[in-house]
């Protein structure tokens, strides 16, 4: 009955781990994980597969590729990464039972390396790298155990297996030379000068392995100790990493020195101690470490991607964007469902950047503002941004959706040969295959193309004024856009719109004028914009107003301006343009 | 067990003669020659370099059959999806061959039709080439220092080894590699960003330099050595690179400002003159002739950067120069006078022999593989003549070129495949500057490998050995501040 009941609360515990994993993930990281998605290319070909493990780490980050490519899909992606990380769990609970302590407290005390790891994949920009190194680490520890332990052969196993797991897994799998040499002399107890000897070639070869391996591999001698690829960046190493290594070390030393739990009581009582303090770690950790900011603006651009405008505006309307790059996706929503200009001082901007910006400072910006560019007209710049964005990432990494993008711009210029050049690989992919091979037919039909519900259409908008980017502000690109192609919807609004954030009094009313007749109808924001530049600074009157501007709105102005002058705050005009004008200052 | 192998063997058997009614006995003669990938019918190669794997053009094309023969009978023969040699069989086949040619057998089949076309030709030169060529690897990308390696190619074989990535120094930009007349013994390589600096080898002691002076604009690149192996000439400039908004241009980099200088190594100085440094004028890409007695250099007049972009038209000129003193002569001969004629000059690299000047031109710039009209001419210094070479051009942009120690091969960059990355070619040119037709580096798969290379190639350059650099040691010695620093001599 004991055991049984055991069995259930172990299984309980690890199906609540899964659940709590995916649901966490479902609800508040899904964004995360189209976003690891995105910035990768996994292929799959041999060659591709070789490619990998001839490098070192290179059978981890594989591994990690292979799982990520998943991402795509929400709920898979959620419930692999809560299957891997209770797989660690569960390898770390088998080496304490072989060790000889299987019981509900040294269960619950495996769960603290994945928790520990759920912090470092917190990060943005943390691969599963270093998860399937922990993996495989645990694996190659069982099997030490059930396998070599006693086994003559050991010393040799060792040595090989673990330059084997060095390779295939990174430097977090130098833990498993650690262990063997603690089990050596705390398990085996062989003491013996022999047995020190021993303990100490299997401590030298952890020293040895990655200075030999700098020469071999060419790779900086810092990341054989710390991961080349369990980063998406260079030369840096988070802090988690460390925790990661140092919880996952001593819990499995902590196997070989606990001491065996025999009253029923204590095990109850422990594991549910413990139970409660990992849980109350998990979630003080995981609140803490959340990239707040990092994390909303994956949420948009996954929306963008999907091209799921509602959806971003519902979100803004119950957690208004606060930083410039999820701001820019609202607007791009907005742009996409022709509501721009009445609801763009509904989120209260500050600044012009969160319709367009030029400057970006890592390899996923460019990826979120490229979108932008693209869908306004300006392919170049987005084929930029595309380059860009890969450029920037991690060595090995090549980026799914620049080749995307740089497919489908270079499908727009017409340039065939090259969009062919990233369809191929494409048609590699386990998610993308029909997407490119959809491409591939469009290439050289010329009608397939003009008729494309996009790519037609960009074709269409394409600028026709010949000029160098640099030469141009932002306001004066989207100007010539404009010029160029009238019929632009967005870019139009885009134009406007950055003329109002950017408070351009003098500009926006010509803009204004020459864009739209007497007659037509324009929207709210504009009509405040123009009213505000006719009277206030070019001191003209009410009655001459050249466009059609409503009633309601010129008594509005009257009765801001009312309170504007008495120096009280009118924040019941919030969302106007008047109150950008007077009481918003741009926020970089 | 035994019946099982013979059931597959009888089932592949037929499964194989099902999807393939005809044999290449049946081949059916095609008048014409066959139109293969890379393009190397024929094409004149030197006796050292690895084999030319080619494919049909026509990707529907899906085996074939190689026949290389000399005219003594020797032959190379190959069957598979592509022309795959072995480098052994392809090297004892060509070895003897200098001065004699090939003839190529090509039999292919496309849905179940094998086709046999006419022989074609490949020339082995008698000029020998250097071992390796060595150049960057660069991903497209603008703003920041991407993904890039220099490396080097054995020639013989299809062996590429790194020099230095710069994934060993986060946000760095490596280039400017540079050789004293193809020997890397004397070696140069720039590294920029927050922990850069120039690398300088000579008589195997490294030195890491910070060439950025108060009295220069930027840090030094673009280097050449002086045969003596006591100066580099360098360049100063303001680089700035854009993109165009019409989907018809793509990219356009030029300098902001520049300068040439040249680095007496030996007194640790940096000479500043004001022939090579006005404030009116761009000078760029100074070399020294291949005997050190003269410079040459490009210079243009300074427009306003970026409206004047399509003004700027650099010409080549020439000054004395006293490897002795270090001194400039006084006169600065406009010896091929571009901007005048209404074209820009680029990046002269003059023979080692001394009789020419391999150049880039272009209606305007300097970078000229962003000019898709930049294609690779001679100036004969003995004749004063331009050569035009429409062996080694093609429509789209040429240039990065180089030439081997023996001054009868070249290497360049061209975008000619797609108009987007750039691959390298050789050629040969004879002593009256006739090229041969320009062929691809040759890659084993070649429509795989270069399907799947998503970098470009730039700045080619020969060498007679292989380059030994221990880029542990450098990147330490980059993590390190300490630098030498250049100090400025000023003359008028």
């Amino acid at each position: 009955m004991a055991i049984m009941v055991r069995k259930l609360i172990k299984g309980a515990l690890s199906i609540g781990f899964i659940s709590i994993v995916c649901w966490y993930i479902i609800a508040s990281y899904f964004g995360h994980l189209h976003f690891l998605e995105q910035l990768q290319l996994f292929l799959l070909t041999g060659d591709y597969f070789v490619e990998y493990i001839t490098c070192i780490e290179g059978l981890a980050d594989y591994l990690g590729q292979a799982t990520v490519q998943f991402f795509g899909n929400t709920a898979l992606g959620a419930f692999l990464i809560a299957l891997l990380l209770c797989v660690l769990q569960l390898l770390i609970a088998w080496i304490y039972k072989l060790l000889g302590k299987d019981n509900l407290i040294y269960y619950s005390l495996s769960f603290l390396p994945p928790v520990t790891l759920s912090f470092f994949l917190l990060n943005h920009q943390a691969l599963l790298t270093l998860l399937w190194s922990l993996l495989l680490t645990a694996s190659f520890i069982v099997v030490y155990i059930k396998l070599f332990a006693s086994s003559r052969y050991q010393l040799w196993y060792v040595l090989l297996s673990a330059a084997l797991l060095f390779w295939m897994g990174g430097g977090a799998t130098l833990i498993y030379l650690v262990f063997v040499a603690a089990y050596r002399l705390f398990v085996l107890r062989d003491r013996t000068t022999r047995g020190w000897i021993i303990t100490a070639v299997y401590l030298f070869e952890a020293l040895l392995l990655p200075l030999l391996l700098q020469y071999v591999t060419l790779s900086p001698l810092e990341s054989l100790w710390t991961g080349i690829g369990y980063l998406n960046v260079n030369g840096v190493v988070s802090p988690e990493y460390w925790l990661t290594i140092g919880t996952s070390l001593v819990t499995l030393m902590l196997a070989m020195f606990l001491p065996k739990v025999k009253s029923n009581l204590i095990e109850y009582a422990g594991c549910a101690v413990l139970v409660i303090l990992i849980s109350i770690w998990w979630v003080t950790g995981t609140s803490s470490r959340s990239e707040r900011i990092y994390e909303e603006q994956m949420r948009y651009d996954y929306w963008v991607r999907m091209e799921q405008w509602n959806k971003i505006i519902e979100h803004a309307n119950d957690v208004p964007p606060f930083d410039q790059m999820s701001a820019a996706c609202l607007n791009l929503a907005l742009a996409e469902k022709n509501r721009l200009p009445e609801c763009l001082f509904n989120y209260h901007p500050n600044h012009p950047y969160q319709l367009l910006n030029d400057i970006h400072y890592n390899y996923f910006e460019p990826h979120y503002m490229g979108e932008i560019y693209f869908r306004l007209g300006f392919v170049n710049t987005a084929q930029r941004f595309s380059d860009e964005a890969m450029s920037l990432m991690n060595n090995r990494m090549k980026s799914v959706r620049s080749f995307q993008r740089l497919a489908e711009t270079n499908i727009i210029k017409g340039r065939y040969d090259i969009a062919r050049k990233y369809l191929l690989v494409l048609q590699h992919t386990f998610a993308y295959k029909k997407w490119a091979e959809e491409r591939l037919s469009l290439l050289n039909d010329e009608n397939a193309i003009e008729n494309h519900p996009l790519y037609g259409k960009l074709r269409r908008f394409a600028p026709q004024t010949n000029y160098l980017e640099v030469e141009k502000t932002l306001e004066e690109r989207l100007n010539l856009m404009v010029k160029d192609h009238p019929d632009n919807l967005m870019a139009r609004h885009y134009y406007l719109c950055w003329l109002m954030l950017n408070k351009s009094v003098y500009q926006f009313p010509q803009a204004l004028m020459s864009i739209y007749t007497l007659d037509e109808k324009i929207p709210t924001a504009y009509q405040e914009a123009f009213l505000f530049s006719w009277t206030a600074v070019m001191q003209r009157e009410i009655e001459d107003l050249p466009l059609k501007i409503d009633e309601a709105n010129i008594d509005r102005m009257l009765k801001f301006a009312q309170l504007h002058r008495r120096r009280a705050n009118p924040v019941y005009y919030d969302k106007t343009y008047w109150y950008y004008q007077f009481y918003v200052k741009p926020q970089n | 067990m035994k019946y099982g192998v013979y059931i597959f063997s009888l089932l592949i058997l037929l499964g194989t003669s099902c999807k393939n009614r005809y044999t290449i006995a049946d081949a059916v003669s095609v008048d014409s020659l066959p139109e293969i990938w890379p393009d190397y019918v024929g094409v004149t190669i030197p006796r050292q370099i690895a084999p030319l794997d080619f494919c049909m053009l026509d990707e529907l094309f899906d085996a074939m059959q190689v026949i290389v023969e000399d005219k003594n009978g020797h032959r190379l023969t190959h069957q598979g999806a592509d022309a795959d040699f072995d480098i052994k069989e392809w090297q004892k086949l060509i070895e003897p061959l200098g001065g004699d040619s090939l003839q190529v057998l090509v039999t292919a089949r496309k849905e179940g039709i094998w086709y046999e076309y006419k022989p074609f030709p490949i020339y082995i030169s008698t000029f020998d080439i250097d071992p390796y060529i060595s150049y960057r690897l660069i991903e497209p990308g603008y703003e920041r220092a991407g993904k890039m390696k220099i490396c080097q190619r054995d020639l013989a074989s299809f062996a590429e080894t790194e020099i230095f990535d710069n994934k060993r120094i986060a946000n760095s930009c490596v280039n400017c590699h540079s050789y004293n007349q193809c020997n890397p013994e004397d070696f140069n390589m720039h590294v920029r960003g927050d922990k850069g600096g120039t690398i300088l080898r000579q008589n195997g002691n490294i030195t890491y330099l910070n060439t950025k002076t108060p009295s220069t604009i930027t840090a030094c690149v673009y280097p050449y050595w002086h045969p003596s192996g006591n100066y580099i000439a360098y360049t100063n400039d303001l680089l700035r690179q854009s993109f165009y908004a019409r989907l018809d241009h793509d990219f356009e980099a030029c300098d902001a400002a520049s300068d040439a200088l040249i680095y007496d190594i030996q007194r640790n100085k940096l000479i500043k003159s004001a022939r090579l440094a006005s404030d009116k004028q761009f000078e760029n890409y100074p070399v020294f002739s291949p005997d050190g007695s003269n410079l040459y250099f490009l210079t243009s007049r300074q427009y306003e950067i970026p409206e004047g972009i399509d003004s700027i038209q650099f010409s080549l000129c020439r000054m004395d120069f006293d490897a002795e003193t270090g001194q400039l002569g006084e006169i600065v001969d406009t010896i091929v006078p571009a901007a005048k004629e209404g074209w820009s000059l680029s990046t002269p690299r003059p023979s080692f022999d001394g009789r020419f000047i391999l150049y880039a031109r272009a209606t305007h710039g300097y970078l000229m593989l962003y000019q898709k009209d930049a294609d690779l001419w001679l100036y004969d210094l003995k004749n004063h003549c331009h050569i035009e070479l429409p062996e080694v051009n093609s429509d789209d942009a040429e240039s990065w070129h180089s030439w081997s120690s023996n001054s009868r091969w070249i290497v360049l960059a061209s975008k000619r495949e797609d108009g987007w990355f750039t691959r390298l070619y050789l050629a040969s040119i004879d002593e009256n500057g006739r090229a041969t037709k320009a062929f691809m580096l040759p890659q084993r798969h070649p429509r795989e490998y270069y399907m799947q290379l998503f970098f470009g190639y730039n700045i080619p350059e020969f060498s007679i050995e292989s380059v030994d650099l221990d880029a542990h040691a450098v990147e330490r010695n980059l993590r390190n501040p300490m630098r030498k620093q250049m100090e400025i001599e000023l003359r008028p």
